[in-house]
């Protein structure tokens, strides 16, 4: 909320009239007059935030003076795209990433667990536009083996997961050495735990100690981290969709802001800030549903 | 100090590490010197040429030589990291300290601001003040001070707040010794080791978010050179030369490197209970 | 001579380390009669958990078995595969650990882990919730059935030990170890815990290893006691012959430290002066030399013999063979 009013705040504090560079230096005084008017700018500040928030109870989020068309509209129409990208970026990198943090905590100190441990740390350290970048480069320009722009055709599924590829990838890159740091080291703390000891100590099968007792609980920061790491994803997630050209929430924020199309902005804005915040919450129920100490300590 | 750097030579990674920073900076900061060509020096002829003797790593569609833009680049992503890091800490520990030992109602105040910020995804915060206020490095730079402060911050007040509860201090005060010295003497030591560690890991990261706002056009006017903007140009041109993206990119990728495995080193020297899952 | 259900015979362990080999245990004897209590007392670092663990054979990586022998109902254990100890673990034998709250595991309800121990019989899951409701009666637990399903930090630590308990005599071993059980409990609870396993150990006929520091406890409880000292066992007897009639001067100072023993009040309790000794590298002769009152020139020099001094009751000390 507060975020939202401070961005609302800054644009309306910019020295300048945003209606008049909205329309560009060739407006006339009564243009600017009757924009300003459609935008809302004419009252004062603080009815504007009061009506837009009243605006947004009703989900009314403004329209897009370009356009003409409903901000929320726009919005939501991009948003499935952001988050399917999102989605498997995660995916992916959790099926690779947890397996080989597991991998890596069993068989620590061998030289695949070294070796691991070093491309993970170079994972996390390429910039994701760098690696969506080189991604383009490689992949679909050079060796043509995916799309490079766009997100494929409405309805054709394997079109669709073709283009979803490279992105994601870029995306999931980072993500894949930084949840395998992750648990490798909640492994190693959870296997030297006395519960596994007494699980040991029954006879258990060393597989069904590992992977039952011991990954369940290592696995348990991993929400945590992708919950509140959503920032990062979204800013990722903007970086990338501009450089394959892909719709979504990012290049919609980019490409608003560079026309200075501010209901836009500020509807696509809020609708992140609002996923930021479902997603932390929601990392937290899961996480509740999870761990049954959690749970009785709400 | 040299004992620290003793030890980080010992360790694979850290040694890495330390060669790629050592020779990053330095190629940036002789850039002057080692450059064959003026970085935005036009030479339409030239233009669009892989690499050969004569220019490094190419030309970009202007006829610029890429080796002499990459170069100057680093100059950039330098005065970027270096300025924004330092005034981020100088302002983060300020704030900090004044959270942790002022009244209740400033350390709300302050914590606010740091939350709401951090809550921020960076690069639409930064997207959006650039796209108001206009692209330039100014901008960015300032960017980034607002959102590296509230790391330091935070730190920094949770140490304050611990050594505020603590009786010798209240002793001290008692005793009338100024705060300042309080500070100095029993907050700044310990926040110093944890410090160093963020921002040598925050010292990549902030040049990746410069890179990527030059990127976006939203950084350095051209035709200033950016290793962003050299990525940039790149884009524009990858269906017809893979070079500006690899000049662009390459020194990207090992000064973060670098910078990482070297923070890494220094992590686990200086706070050796870290080590213990490894 | 009652049949033993374990028999120990010179088992010594090694542990690798940075400084050298340390050795942690030496030439250990020790002896559990079918249907018996036996207790092992000893301070910390004595190298009772490494004894246990041998036992078990769940010892850390560094180390090693130079030499030994480790009878369970008629089996060396230490020659057995690790599926063959598998399948004992547990089964045959059981543990019962010193802290119940991070032995148990958290995310887990205790049903499901009382259950998932049963993977090697062939019941019906039914039956198999049905034993562990029963086991659960049987330690105390009221409204059994429903307390399944709870976790265990909803448990006290005084139940959460007997749940512990529950666990390790669902599968009704033939050897119960208990390391510590009542050392995180209060005084009351510790008694409770004692009577309870008493009661069990008297009901399924089991014979337990209960090691303790607590020379009370270990009279209470046990039959047989056994002394050890860094890594070596100094003596072994009935609680009475030991208790009473100490032949290790070990033993000794531990009875006249015990502070429940003590009957004047003083200003300081009685410690025994001086440390234990480095184990990498271990000085000739006896290990207790440096802190022994009665000690004698031949201490210096030889390592004392395990023998009868009188009928069941062994030593390993020069002044009771002379």
């Amino acid at each position: 909320m507060l975020a939202v009013t401070l961005l609302f705040c800054m644009i309306h504090m910019v020295p300048g009239d945003p209606a008049r560079i909205l329309l560009g230096p060739k407006a006339t005084p009564e243009l600017i007059a009757s924009m300003s008017a459609r935008m809302g700018l004419d009252s004062p500040l603080p009815v504007q935030i009061l009506r837009f928030f009243g605006n947004l109870f009703r989900g009314d989020l403004g329209m897009d003076v370009v356009t003409n068309r409903p901000v929320a509209d726009i919005v939501f129409n991009q948003l499935p795209y952001t988050l399917w990208l999102i989605f498997t970026a995660i995916f992916f990198a959790a099926m690779i990433g947890i397996p080989l943090g597991c991998y890596s905590a069993l068989h620590r100190n061998t030289l695949a667990d070294r070796i691991s441990g070093v491309l993970s740390v170079a994972c996390i350290t390429a910039p994701s536009f760098v690696v969506a970048i080189f991604s383009l480069l490689i992949f679909a320009v050079t060796l043509k083996w995916f799309p490079a722009v766009g997100a494929g055709e409405k309805g054709a599924f394997w079109d669709q997961v073709s283009h979803l590829v490279l992105p994601a990838f870029a995306i999931g890159l980072s993500w894949i050495g930084y949840l395998a740091r992750l648990v490798r080291a909640s492994m190693l703390e959870v296997m030297g735990e006395n519960h596994i000891r007494t699980a040991r100590a029954y006879g258990l099968a060393e597989r069904t100690v590992v992977y039952r007792y011991a990954l369940k609980l290592a696995v348990l920061p991993t929400v945590t981290v992708i919950g509140v790491g959503m920032g990062f994803l979204l800013s990722a997630a903007l970086f990338t969709e501009i450089v394959f050209a892909r719709p979504g929430i990012g290049k919609l924020i980019f490409d608003s802001i560079t026309t200075r199309n501010y209901p836009v902005v500020m509807g696509s804005v809020l609708i992140s800030t609002i996923m930021f915040v479902i997603s932390t919450t929601l990392s937290d129920l899961i996480n509740a549903w999870l761990d049954p100490r959690i749970r009785a300590s709400l | 100090m040299s004992n620290i750097l003793k030890r980080i030579t010992h360790e694979p990674l850290g040694l890495i590490g330390l060669i790629l920073v050592i020779l990053i900076v330095a190629s940036a900061l002789l850039a002057n010197f080692i450059a064959p060509y003026d970085p935005i020096a036009l030479n339409i002829l030239d233009r669009l040429q892989s690499p050969s003797a004569n220019h490094l790593l190419g030309t970009d569609q202007l006829g610029r030589d890429l080796f002499s833009r990459v170069l100057y680049g680093g100059q950039v992503a330098l005065k970027v990291a270096l300025i924004s890091i330092a005034a981020a800490l100088s302002i983060g520990v300020l704030l900090g300290m004044i959270a942790g030992f002022g009244p209740r109602w400033l350390d709300n105040i302050i914590m606010m601001f740091f939350d709401t910020i951090r809550s921020f995804p960076t690069v639409m915060f930064a997207l959006a003040t650039v796209a108001l206020v206009g692209p330039s490095l100014e901008t960015v730079i300032a960017v980034i001070i607002v959102t590296t402060i509230p790391n330091y911050g935070r730190v920094v007040r949770t140490q304050t707040l611990t050594i505020k509860s603590n009786e010798f201090i209240m002793a001290e005060r008692a005793m009338g010794v100024s705060l300042i010295r309080i500070l100095g003497v029993h907050v700044l030591p310990n926040v110093i080791g944890p410090l160093i560690i963020l921002a040598s890991m925050d010292i990549p990261t902030v040049i990746a978010l410069e890179a990527g706002l030059s990127f976006l056009g939203m950084g350095v006017k051209p035709p200033t050179p950016s290793w962003g903007s050299i990525l940039n140009d790149g884009y524009t041109l990858i269906r017809n030369t893979p070079w500006p993206i690899i000049a662009g990119s390459i020194p990207l990728v090992l000064i973060t490197l670098g910078f990482t495995f070297l923070g890494e080193s220094l992590r686990d020297l200086i706070d050796p209970k870290l080590r213990k899952s490894i | 001579m009652t049949e033993n259900v374990l028999t120990i015979r010179d088992l010594s362990v090694h542990y690798h380390t940075d400084r050298g080999e340390l050795k942690a245990m030496r030439h250990v004897n020790l002896d559990v009669p079918k249907g018996s209590i036996v207790g092992i007392v000893g301070e910390s670092g004595c190298g009772k958990s490494t004894l246990i663990s041998a036992i078990i054979r769940l010892l850390a990586e560094n180390s090693t078995i130079p030499n030994g022998v480790v009878d369970f109902e008629n089996r060396d254990l230490l020659k057995l595969s690790e599926d063959e100890m598998r399948a004992i673990r547990g089964d045959r034998m059981s543990i019962v650990f010193q802290d119940p709250m991070s032995t148990l595991n958290p995310v887990l309800s205790i049903g499901r882990q009382m259950v998932d121990i049963q993977y090697r019989d062939k019941k019906s899951q039914t039956e198999k919730i049905k034993h562990s409701t029963d086991m659960l009666a049987s330690v105390g637990i009221p409204d059994p059935a429903s307390r399944l399903k709870q976790f265990p930090h909803e448990f006290s630590g005084g139940m959460q030990q007997r749940i512990s308990i529950a666990m390790a005599l669902q599968a009704q071993p033939s050897l119960l170890i208990a390391d510590e059980p009542t050392t995180a409990l209060d005084a009351t609870l510790e008694v409770q815990i004692i009577h309870l396993l008493k009661a069990l150990q008297e009901d399924i006929g089991c014979s337990i290893l209960f090691i303790s520091h607590h020379l009370g406890v270990i009279a209470e409880l046990c039959d047989y006691v056994v002394v050890m000292y860094a890594g070596e066992v100094v003596e072994e007897g009935t609680v009475s012959d030991v208790f009473h009639r100490p032949a290790h001067p070990y033993t000794e100072k531990l009875l006249q430290c015990d502070p429940a023993g003590i009957a004047t009040k003083s200003r300081s309790l009685p410690t025994i002066p001086g440390e234990i000794p480095d184990l990498v590298t271990l000085p000739p002769g006896c290990i207790f030399k440096n802190r022994c009152e009665h000690v004698m020139a031949q201490c210096d020099t030889e390592v004392p013999q395990w023998t009868e001094s009188t009928k069941g009751h062994f030593v390993s000390c020069h002044r009771s063979l002379s």
